[in-house]
């Protein structure tokens, strides 16, 4: 095995065992809060995963995270710190929506299609914004991103209160058109729908895309060292764009997903902060792709996990909240577990006490 | 004579290389003895441990008599039983002047201010000595950005000496210097050894190793291997020792097989980070099948030079032609289409990308072509294929190319530098730029015989170094830049007079003679 693939598995099991530690401080917090840690356990399995309801819950929100979490894994490429997924979620949302219950009825492989690419072209186009100002002018990205975020929120308020209102008690849209709706997965009552194949084929392409093509290729290196890349020809600044609209594209969808998928219209705040569950899965595996459904996967679980033990053992949802600070902070130390080094001290070789004489 | 510094069995484990490995090493008083050894040997390591910022594994330290390594053995220490050491890299601040920085931490203190006001005028008086004892000429009153690499390192030496340094360690000091300079430090260095000064001169220029010395420790691969007078050894030998087996440094050179130009360069002027024209007006032109050399102190617009024809660094005015097209100010990938390779001058900034493997930084420029990608899906197969190949031509150690290129030797990796460039396919002009910087010699020798082997094969080379020797083991014309513009044109024939050259470099025309 070549040294970097040993790196690489190495990292695999340092993830794994922050994993287990964290599991054993949950575990302690909830019995110091004077409940039973293995009941509540079992309670948050089953509560995400026995019966229709749970299991469905789950995967609706599993598709959202490994939506989003795919989509920050490309800016986590190039270390552009893209908060701003939550915004394009957002627009993207908005502008699924309106080609939804603007345009007349059509057949669902027409519309569905239609609005999803509106939806991504919307995300692409609100995160070039940012993109184009940190690839061009070098302009702190988190910054210009956060701040993005709550302009795309309050001009989604802005479009459901007045333009595109349903003029109905709530803040809201109108409807988007029956055929536009993706079909339900067999998991009734709980709102998950086909949008897991999307997320799926999402995941996938991003894997693809990083892994397979020139262009993945080429934003691998802009990250490690923009000056190799002019020196070599890549276009660095370019690549930086085009990798956050992408992003933000697949940001988008996210929303689009949830608009066709999950609500059928926009309603004012659906999101609140849910793409950030997206950026935490992809930062909690330290952005390795193999492993992001497995987190997305594992959020998912915390959170509607989390429910199921709120109701049934009492241990607030809040604890919950506080296993995935406590993985992060855990993995953002991941050196601690460096297990090899651990064994290396019980190997320490005797010193060699051999003089070396002088020729002289 | 008195020994004063006796280092005896010195191991010292770095976290994945043991860089010195049961090494001795010690020093007669009033000497001038150097220690020899590639890149990565362990000689800058052993000083180090001598000066006190390493701490050893293993093994003692005696100064005069006393084992001073029974106790925490620190820099305050070494410095205290006068031990000095002049670094690689310079180690002063930009933004003082030169009188700051050599008493900063030990500055003298007006009598009756508790400490507080410093007493320049006593630290004047004492550096003045040092100025007027070995003839080093400084300004106290200049800051040190504006002075010198060679002023700086007389800094450097004064700094020592006035922290009381009665055992002054060089690290590498000529490497920066152009040969007149050298020659004004060995003066330098004669007149503090008549004075009872001892010195370690560590260097891996045997000439210069023989015009100094009086003893010359060798070291290889961390282990120490013999120490021999100067006297009773010749450079030929010493280059044995050091590498362990023989090596022809002067690269045969192949006779120019002269063709078309292929690469031309008309009046071109070109800004740097700080100044507008940093290079001002300069025209060559290079042909196929023949090495253009640029020699030239460090900072002259070298740097630059190489910037602006490789398409990274713009152009004021003028004009730069690749095979007759005009590439002004195009970007890389335009001028790495017209067929430019290029090396760049530093492998840790441009030339590589440490967190990659060899394979991905081999194709990293031919990533878009047939056979390693279609339509934007790459083909990894024919990529490993080809970084195979690439690895068994130029001989990269170790050769597996899914390795991951930050964790190889400079020699190693340097070479990666050079099988992506010339490794690829329809080059017609390279511009090396520095191309056997801070690495040893067994690759040193190879990556010029590569360079060499491309001009053969009807490559035109711009081969810009600060290294003389490899200009005139490689160049067929030379041309020498100072400040910008160019001071003179040789052609590199039989014999050449390297003060001539050295006077050039100093920005004497050849015209003015």
């Amino acid at each position: 095995m070549s040294e970097n693939k040993a790196e690489k598995s190495s990292a695999v099991i340092r993830i794994a065992i922050a994993f287990a530690i964290s599991a054993i401080a949950l575990a302690i917090i909830i019995t110091l809060c004077g409940h039973n840690a293995l009941d509540a356990f079992y309670q948050m399995f089953y509560g995400a995963f026995i019966g229709k309801f749970n299991f469905g819950s789950t995967i609706e929100n599993f598709i959202l995270i490994l939506i989003v979490g795919s989509a920050y894994s490309l800016t986590k490429r190039i270390n552009y710190f893209n908060i701003g997924l939550e915004g394009c979620l957002y627009i993207g949302a908005m502008f699924t929506c309106a080609p939804g219950f603007l345009l007349p009825d059509m057949p669902p492989w027409i519309i569905i299609p239609l609005c999803l690419a509106c939806g991504m072209a919307a995300g692409a186009i609100w995160s070039a914004i940012g993109g184009a100002l940190k690839a061009f002018f070098n302009i702190n990205e988190a910054c210009v991103t956060i701040m993005l975020n709550y302009v795309a929120i309050s001009l989604t308020d802005f479009l459901l209160n007045n333009t595109w209102s349903a003029h109905s008690a709530a803040p809201e849209t109108p409807h988007v058109q029956a055929n536009a709706m993706l079909p339900k997965l067999p998991l009734a009552p709980s709102r998950a729908s086909v949008a897991l194949f999307i997320a799926i084929a999402v995941f996938f392409f991003v894997w693809f895309v990083t892994f397979h093509t020139t262009f993945g290729f080429k934003l691998r290196h802009v990250a490690d060292n923009p000056r190799f890349c002019e020196a070599v020809g890549i276009h660095s600044n370019l690549i930086v764009l085009g990798t956050v609209m992408l992003s933000g594209a697949l940001g988008g969808l996210a929303g689009g997903c949830q608009i066709l998928g999950v609500y059928g219209n926009f309603i004012q705040n659906f999101s609140l902060n849910s793409a950030f569950y997206g950026m935490l899965a992809c930062l909690l595996v330290k952005n390795n792709l193999k492993l992001l459904p497995l987190s997305a996967l594992f959020i998912a679980f915390t959170r509607t996990g989390g429910s199921g033990m709120e109701y049934y053992t009492g241990v607030p949802k809040s604890l919950i909240d506080t296993v995935v600070p406590i993985l992060i902070l855990f993995i953002a130390m991941d050196q601690m577990f460096d297990y090899k080094r651990f064994f290396r001290i019980f190997k320490r070789k005797p010193k060699t006490g051999s003089a070396v004489g002088s020729k002289q | 004579m008195e020994k004063i510094v006796e280092m005896n069995n010195i191991h010292k484990q770095f976290p994945y290389v043991k860089a010195v490995d049961g090494a001795r090493f010690d020093l007669y008083k009033g000497e001038i003895h150097s220690l020899i050894g590639e890149n990565g040997a362990g000689k800058s390591t052993m000083m180090k441990i001598l000066y006190g910022m390493y701490e050893i594994d293993d093994g003692e330290i005696i100064l005069s008599g006393e084992r001073v390594t029974d106790h925490k053995y620190t820099t305050h220490t070494a410095i205290e039983r006068g031990v000095g050491m002049v670094h690689q890299e310079f180690m002063l601040v930009k933004e003082m002047t030169v009188l700051e920085n050599i008493i900063l931490g030990s500055e003298p203190t007006k009598k009756g201010s508790r400490n507080v006001a410093i007493d320049f005028e006593a630290a004047r008086e004492k550096i003045k000595f040092y100025i007027e004892n070995y003839h080093m000429a400084v300004h106290l009153e200049k800051k040190v950005t504006n002075i010198s690499v060679g002023e700086m390192q007389r800094v450097e030496i004064i700094k020592a000496l006035y922290r009381g340094a009665d055992i002054l360690i060089l690290d590498e000091p000529t490497a920066v210097l152009t040969p007149q300079e050298a020659d004004q430090l060995f003066e330098i260095l004669n007149e503090m050894r008549k004075d009872g000064k001892t010195i370690v001169f560590i260097s891996h220029k045997l000439k210069e190793v023989m015009k100094i010395s009086d003893r010359v420790s060798v070291m290889r691969a961390g282990k120490y291997i013999t120490t021999v007078k100067q006297s009773e050894i010749t450079m030929e030998e010493l280059a044995e020792l050091m590498i362990g087996r023989k090596v022809f440094l002067n690269t045969k050179r192949t006779p120019p097989k002269e063709g078309e130009v292929v690469l031309e360069v008309k009046n071109i002027f070109v800004p740097s980070e700080r100044e507008l024209s940093k290079i001002r007006g300069i025209s060559f032109n290079v042909r196929k099948g023949e090495v253009v050399g640029v020699a030239g102190v460090d900072g002259n617009g070298q740097s630059e030079l190489g910037e602006a024809i490789a398409g990274l660094r713009r152009v004021e005015k003028g004009q730069i032609l690749l095979g007759g097209e005009d590439i002004t100010n195009k970007s890389a990938l335009q001028v790495r289409r017209n067929g430019l390779v290029h090396i760049p001058e530093d492998r840790n900034d441009r030339g590589l990308n440490g967190t990659h493997t060899f394979a991905d930084n081999m194709l990293a420029a031919e990533i878009r072509n047939h056979p390693y990608s279609r339509l934007g899906v790459v083909n990894s197969k024919k990529i490993m294929e080809e970084a195979w190949k690439r690895s068994e031509k130029f001989d990269i150690r170790p050769r597996d190319p899914s390795n991951i290129a930050g964790s190889l030797s400079g020699g190693n990796a340097q070479k990666i530098v050079v099988a992506r460039e010339l490794g690829a396919a329809g080059k017609r002009f390279l511009l090396a730029a520095q191309p056997t910087r801070g690495i040893d010699i067994g690759n040193i020798e190879g990556i010029r015989k590569m360079i060499d082997q491309a001009k053969v094969e009807g490559v035109a080379v711009l081969l810009i170094s600060a290294d003389l020797d490899e200009i005139m083991s490689l160049a067929d014309r030379i041309i020498v830049l100072y400040e910008g513009r160019i001071t003179g044109e040789l052609v590199n024939e039989e014999w050449i007079d390297e003060g001539k050259l050295g006077y050039m470099m100093m920005g004497g025309g050849d015209k003015n003679e």
